[in-house]
């Protein structure tokens, strides 16, 4: 691939998947000054690698992988002993209703979570790899994959729904008061 | 199939996703004909997750994010094509990550959302080796035989190495530990120090972490945290216990552009801390960690 042709690529991956990764990369950092950094370096490092693309089908998974990876770099290394653990959480509410669920809040519950589930968790939920994807691009066994996921959605399920229901108490405690 | 396993496998599979040739999934989806229960459970959790999904994907972009990326990858381009060691192509050769002790990469695009050019660049560049110029003046004492300082504040101020260029693994005796608060969330920490003896010799006195934070005007601004075990430094005064605007140190260097380089010094949970940053931005840091400013 000459110079140009990696030009036109770039561009291309650019124009198609920057507000993918910008997404991921503020789900995954919580911040959208750090998104921003994440999603440039991962771009840049993805001009320096475009060999390893294979594949332009799956150009999103790859950068979202880059993403994480360029996050994970600026991490401090002991960052994730300071977040929650996935277990002990309340118990969800019987039938959620179907509103749009607050951003923040759903933020809130993702920066709860270790990055080794928080990160399969957005991947799924941007719809852009299979687990069986994310157990490559992640470069961890497919078991662990579904296992991470299946507990990550089960702690998002749950803790939403918990929040959720402290939040309906309080709206219809306020709309009953004088 | 069991239950919980039909419901497990089923879970991490978006609808209209599922491989027919995959065994555990296709037994898992012939479980569903057979159960009710596990049906509506799947249901309710495919509603939910719509929700979640809408709700994930729901961030807003910023404008011009598009253009300040295609700068940025143009400039680096341009950059790699003409041989030149920018940090930011640097960066892009190390798959994203931090090099030890080495400057965090520059941003390729300023805060204010116009792309970053290249003076901007090279003035950043020149302020970080600015800054390690003026930390080469800082001094420190070892510790004695019985124990005692090894370093004076004032040998830190005057020798810790503040330039990106000098690249010194940390080997020392103690494991350094970053300070809490806004240290944590607000400013970019190199994962990894640096170390130095101060010009002492021996094992190093101090862990360097090189960081950055977005000043208010959008730009970075660039620093150096050096970390010390509070009985190996003799400040000869009491420190405060927390990044604080009133115990600013002006150490006699200065950045390459001539600006005073500024310090601020405390002491927390066994740990001296000393930061460096140019003088005109220590308030800005002391905002941007949320602590008092005198």
């Amino acid at each position: 691939m000459d110079v140009a042709d990696r030009s036109r690529l770039m561009s291309a991956l650019v124009d198609r998947h920057y507000r993918l990764v910008y997404r991921f990369a503020f789900r995954l950092t919580g911040s959208a000054a750090d998104a921003e950094d994440v999603t440039q370096q991962a771009f840049l490092i993805a001009q320096s690698r475009l060999e390893q693309l294979r594949d332009e089908t799956r150009a999103g998974g790859w950068l979202c992988a880059i993403a994480r990876t360029t996050w994970l770099k600026t991490l401090r290394k002991h960052a994730g002993e300071l977040l929650a653990p996935l277990e002990g959480t309340d118990e969800p509410a019987e039938d959620p209703p179907d509103e749009p669920i607050d951003g923040e809040r759903l933020q809130a519950i993702l920066n709860e979570m270790p990055e080794e589930f928080r990160t399969p968790l957005i991947l799924f939920y941007f719809d852009e790899l299979t687990y069986k994807d994310i157990a490559e691009h992640l470069d961890i066994p497919l078991g662990t994959v579904m296992s991470r996921l299946a507990r990550a959605k089960d702690h998002l399920r749950r803790r939403l729904s918990a929040l959720e229901a402290v939040a309906g108490r309080r709206n219809r405690a306020s709309e009953d008061s004088p | 199939m069991d239950c919980r396993t039909a419901r497990d496998i089923l879970d991490v599979i978006r609808p209209g996703a599922v491989d027919p040739a995959d065994a555990e999934v296709s037994a898992a989806v012939a479980h569903l004909e057979d159960c009710d229960d596990c049906l509506l459970a799947l249901r309710a959790h495919q509603a939910l997750d719509r929700r979640i999904g809408r709700a994930i994907r729901d961030v807003p972009v910023p404008s011009g994010l598009r253009e300040r990326l295609h700068a940025a990858l143009a400039e680096s381009a341009a950059e790699c094509a003409g041989g030149s060691a920018e940090t930011v192509s640097t960066a892009a050769s190390n798959a994203g990550s931090i090099p030890v002790g080495a400057a965090i990469p520059a941003p390729s695009m300023d805060a204010s959302g116009r792309p970053r050019r290249r003076g901007r660049t090279r003035g950043v560049r020149l302020a970080a080796v600015a800054a390690a110029v003026v930390l080469l003046v800082t001094a420190v004492w070892f510790f004695n035989r019985e124990g005692g300082p090894r370093a004076t504040l004032a040998r830190v101020y005057a020798e810790a190495p503040l330039d990106p260029a000098v690249i010194e693994p940390f080997e020392g005796s103690f494991d350094p530990v970053l300070p809490s608060g806004g240290w944590m969330s607000r400013v970019v920490i190199a994962p990894k120090p640096t170390g130095s003896s101060l010009g002492l010799g021996g094992e190093h006195v101090v862990a360097l972490y090189r960081f950055r934070f977005r000043g208010r005007d959008g730009a970075a601004v660039y620093g150096v945290l050096a970390v010390a075990p509070a009985e190996s430094i003799d400040a000869s005064r009491v420190l405060p216990s927390s990044f604080e605007a009133a115990d600013a140190d002006y150490p006699d260097r200065r950045m390459a552009d001539g600006r005073p380089l500024g310090a601020r010094a405390w002491s927390s949970d066994g740990f001296v801390y000393i930061c460096f940053v140019p003088a005109d931005r220590l308030d800005e840091l002391g905002q941007l960690l949320d602590l008092p400013i005198g």
